[in-house]
């Protein structure tokens, strides 16, 4: 449920197919993803789990997975 | 500064470039200007000109022209000139009227570089920045290239230029270098670390804020056009695409 819910913000914020959305996709790896998006993405990612990412997190965000990763440290289950 | 000239119509403006030849390890120079009447007198000038640096054994120049000027262009092929980059001139002219505030609150802040700093900005500037005029010269050694980089950031310094820097975890991940004269700023080299780079959008906004709250009312800057990321960006911030500038370069032989 998280990961459908997690993958529907990437989709969303980076104007992309949900199909795209794997484990494997990189900021920067494609052009939707850039420095502009990121933070599109990172606001949407606050709203919608009710979190506040750090700039810690907001840096090392670099892929799905590691959204993934991030979330799980604020008990947000995958 | 050095001036040939035919007549007052027809001149051929250049200066030395020592931070190239540094790096470089011969003589270089760049064309500043050139006022012609006629495509027989640019012709003359470019001639002129090679003969200079034919005397003084320059062994490259750059050059930057407006993209619009099409005679000149093909002239400067027909003498020699390669296209080695293309650069977009940026204006910013709604400052007071602008928004810089970001939805998303993130602990930034910009502060004055400690000394130990310019050895971290200047390795990032050597290993991050992947576009500019000599970095995208195809006949340039990349790791000149790049050692160029790392030397500007202190040619900037040693000219007075007004840095800032944001840090994480004690180490710098951006840095903004400018000149601000009265109401307007001239964003002179800016950046972030590789892998900080996705906070390039509130840095900038940061920055940018600051010289809104300086009652700047226009902020000038210079941007490869092959940096797509780059030109985004700027364009997410609406500024405005003043004119687009080809770099044309010459390499002689020895």
């Amino acid at each position: 449920m998280s990961e459908d819910r997690l993958k529907q913000v990437f989709a969303d914020s980076l104007g992309i197919d949900r199909t795209l959305i794997v484990d494997g996709l990189e900021f920067n790896s494609i052009p939707e993803w850039d420095s502009v998006a990121h933070m599109t993405l990172v606001a949407a990612i606050d709203r919608t789990f009710d979190v506040t990412l750090e700039t810690e997190d907001v840096i090392n965000m670099s892929s799905f997975a590691a959204a993934k990763e991030i979330l799980r440290k604020y008990a947000i289950q995958f | 500064m050095a001036q040939l000239s035919l007549d007052s119509a027809n001149t051929l403006e250049y200066r030395d470039t020592p931070w190239d030849q540094r790096v470089l390890g011969f003589n270089t120079n760049e064309i500043l200007s050139i006022n012609y009447s006629s495509d027989k007198s640019l012709s003359e000038l470019l001639e002129l000109f090679e003969k200079e640096c034919r005397s003084r054994n320059v062994l490259f120049t750059v050059s930057r022209f407006d993209a619009s000027r099409f005679e000149l262009k093909s002239m400067m092929h027909q003498h020699g000139y390669y296209l080695a980059e293309m650069s977009f001139q940026l204006l910013k002219n709604d400052m007071q009227q602008s928004e810089f505030s970001s939805e998303k609150k993130l602990n930034l802040k910009l502060e004055r570089p400690r000394e130990e700093d310019f050895g971290q900005m200047q390795q990032i500037a050597r290993d991050d920045f992947h576009f500019g005029r000599i970095l995208e010269d195809p006949n340039i050694d990349r790791q000149k290239a790049r050692a160029r980089s790392f030397h500007w950031i202190e040619d900037l310094r040693r000219q007075e230029k007004e840095f800032w820097v944001i840090r994480q975890n004690e180490r710098v991940i951006g840095f903004w270098i400018q000149q601000v004269e009265g109401a307007s700023a001239s964003l002179i080299l800016a950046g972030t670390a590789e892998k900080a780079s996705m906070l390039a959008l509130p840095f900038w906004k940061l920055c940018l804020q600051d010289l809104q709250l300086r009652n700047v009312l226009e902020v000038r800057t210079l941007i490869s056009s092959a940096n797509v990321r780059a030109v985004n960006l700027y364009r997410h911030l609406e500024f405005k695409f003043e004119r687009a500038l080809l770099g044309l370069h010459r390499m002689r032989n020895q």
